[in-house]
């Protein structure tokens, strides 16, 4: 089993404002947004001629912007060139897998400074051709003809968690409700609202518009979410659980363990990193409720870092689907299997609860410009072991272990790493 | 014959579209794969041939898609009227996935019509869409 020859740690990392750019900002406005935000959070001493490699993650500007030869374009507008510049591809967990090469890397000797990106922007497409692009990262020679869309795969993996576990629309609607509370204090999110403040927001349009007044006015964020004004998308699944189509940039700077102090006092160390893969189509997997890739990078990241679940303080979990959410708890091992819906129920994940889940608003309200995800979901785990997440969101205690977890398609590629102080 | 045929993907879509569903088996160690294998994964085995599997099964998991693939779409399938995206687990072992279908497409629409373990066989759907080749997809109907 793998393990890191030398120590790696984030010393610099920040994001641009995660929303619906095009054609305002493009790839590289973006990309310079997460620059400037990841330089400006490097203590001391930050200096760009030091970077000498860039990792950089994107699922399809091929299919989203006709652009696919990102990396040295990305290097070019970072001002790194001639130093080699790579795109990394995995679907939703492209960034993270850059990440994972990054450490591994600075691990092997091979350098001391490198920076890691995720670009993603979405919009310039219409939906219809997002959904296309998105559905090329399943089997699609025999998932694309029986109709799968990644809405619908993620809603068959609820249909049989729904069948093997006796899990409720409403403890979807749990995960949903609190990464709207968490997004809301986030000031890179996507939408920064909670579900009660979306509510209100459509009561306000539906009478400036004289629209009749909904059933659920004046109701539980339950009574919403029941209603046609969340329709389904793939049923079980229904619009409120599904991530957002965003467009956005992440950077994160990487250091060595003999410089990372030039940096900071306060690096982030990356102990443990885990990749898996699992079969492309989600008919031949072993089990339908729970994904083999996540469990196998799961184990090798703990190994790595000699830490387990119970180890684990916060963590940012791939939520492309309030589902997903729930499966990664437990495949995780946070939970058992059919059991993490309890525990969301009673508050265990949210900011306040033993161990929150998603601060940064995951992917639901965050948003998923899928080739960033992983790089931005790294950003949260810096600034909340800093001690500098924004608004209300940074957490009470301080952490010091923390894990990401980064799923590529329906679960066929997984990238986990941890993170402690 | 099916046995001089090479174990292609290609192949395996032409035998869909004369309504067979045809898989390989390993000649060592007897599993089955659908679409066919050249290599066994469970024995390393290169040796397997065709086979033609019965078109029975039960529906392992599924999703009513109301927001579709731009080719589901193209066959009058919108918000409101959805599509049945299935697993089927076949009666040999392996799954598939496949658009489940009922006597009308209204049937389609019913999520009541739906549950999980229920019996289904293979049905074939011929596929026409303007400006394309019309294409045979792997589909399944209640028993």
């Amino acid at each position: 089993m793998g393990k890191l020859s030398r120590k790696v740690a984030i010393v610099g990392a920040g994001m641009s404002k995660f929303g619906q750019w095009w054609p305002i900002k493009q790839n590289r406005d973006l990309w310079q947004d997460a620059l400037i935000s990841a330089m400006n959070s490097v203590d001391q001493n930050f200096d760009m001629n030091d970077v000498e490699e860039l990792f950089l993650g994107n699922f399809t500007a091929d299919l989203f912007n006709h652009e696919s030869h990102l990396a040295p374009l990305m290097a070019q507008i970072a001002g790194l060139n001639p130093k080699p510049a790579t795109r990394f591809e995995s679907a939703c967990a492209s960034s993270g897998l850059a990440l994972r090469h990054a450490v591994i890397s600075i691990a092997s000797g091979m350098t001391d400074l490198v920076l890691v990106g995720g670009i993603e922007t979405m919009t310039e497409v219409p939906t219809v051709d997002v959904t296309d692009a998105l559905a090329s990262a399943s089997d699609t020679r025999l998932e694309y003809p029986a109709g799968a869309t990644f809405p619908g795969l993620y809603a068959a993996v609820a249909t049989a968690h729904m069948h093997e576990y006796g899990t409720k629309d409403e403890d979807l609607f749990n995960v949903a409700i609190k990464n709207y509370e968490n997004g809301a204090q986030n000031p890179f999110a996507q939408v920064q609202m909670t579900i009660e403040q979306v509510m209100e927001d459509k009561l306000r349009k539906a009478e400036k518009r004289g629209k009749p007044t909904p059933k659920w006015k004046g109701g539980t964020p339950y009574d919403f979410l029941r209603s046609s004004s969340n329709p389904y998308i793939a049923y079980p699944l229904r619009l409120f659980d599904c991530s957002l189509v965003t467009d956005g940039a992440a950077a994160l700077f990487l250091a060595s363990e003999d410089v990372a102090k030039k940096y900071t006092d306060t690096p982030i160390w990356i102990t443990g990193t885990g990749q898996g893969s699992a079969t492309l189509q989600l008919a031949d997997r072993k089990s339908l409720t729970s994904f083999g890739a996540t469990k196998a990078a799961a184990e090798t990241a703990f190994q790595m870092s000699g830490l387990g679940p119970k180890d684990i303080q916060i963590a940012e979990v791939h939520d492309c689907f309030t589902i997903a959410e729930v499966v990664a708890l437990e495949d995780l091992g946070f939970y058992e299997k059919g059991k993490a819906v309890v525990g969301i129920r009673e508050g265990e994940t949210k900011r306040d609860g033993k161990l929150p889940i998603n601060t940064s608003g995951g992917l639901k309200t965050k948003g998923h410009p899928v080739g960033t995800t992983g790089a931005a979901q790294a950003v949260e785990i810096f600034k909340q072991m800093r001690g500098r997440a924004e608004r209300n969101r940074q957490v009470k205690f301080d952490v010091e272990c923390a894990l990401t977890h980064n799923l590529g398609g329906s679960g066929a590629t997984c990238v986990i790493h941890t993170y402690e102080k | 014959m099916s046995e001089e045929k090479e174990i292609t993907l290609r192949n395996y879509f032409d035998f869909l579209a004369k309504d067979k569903l045809m898989g390989s088996k390993c000649k060592k160690c007897g599993e089955v794969f659908v679409p066919p294998k050249k290599i066994c994964n469970k024995c390393q085995s290169t040796e397997l041939e065709w086979i033609e599997f019965s078109g029975k099964g039960t529906l392992a998991t599924y999703s009513l898609i109301h927001v579709g693939a731009r080719y589901f779409s193209a066959q009058g399938y919108r918000m409101g009227k959805p599509y049945c995206f299935g697993v089927i687990k076949l009666e040999e072992g392996p799954r598939v996935s496949a658009h489940v279908v009922g006597p009308s497409k209204e049937w389609e629409f019913d999520p009541a019509n739906f549950k999980v373990g229920m019996p289904l066989k293979k049905k074939i759907i011929k596929v026409e869409i303007e400006g394309r080749e019309p294409s045979f997809d792997l589909g399944f109907e209640p028993v």
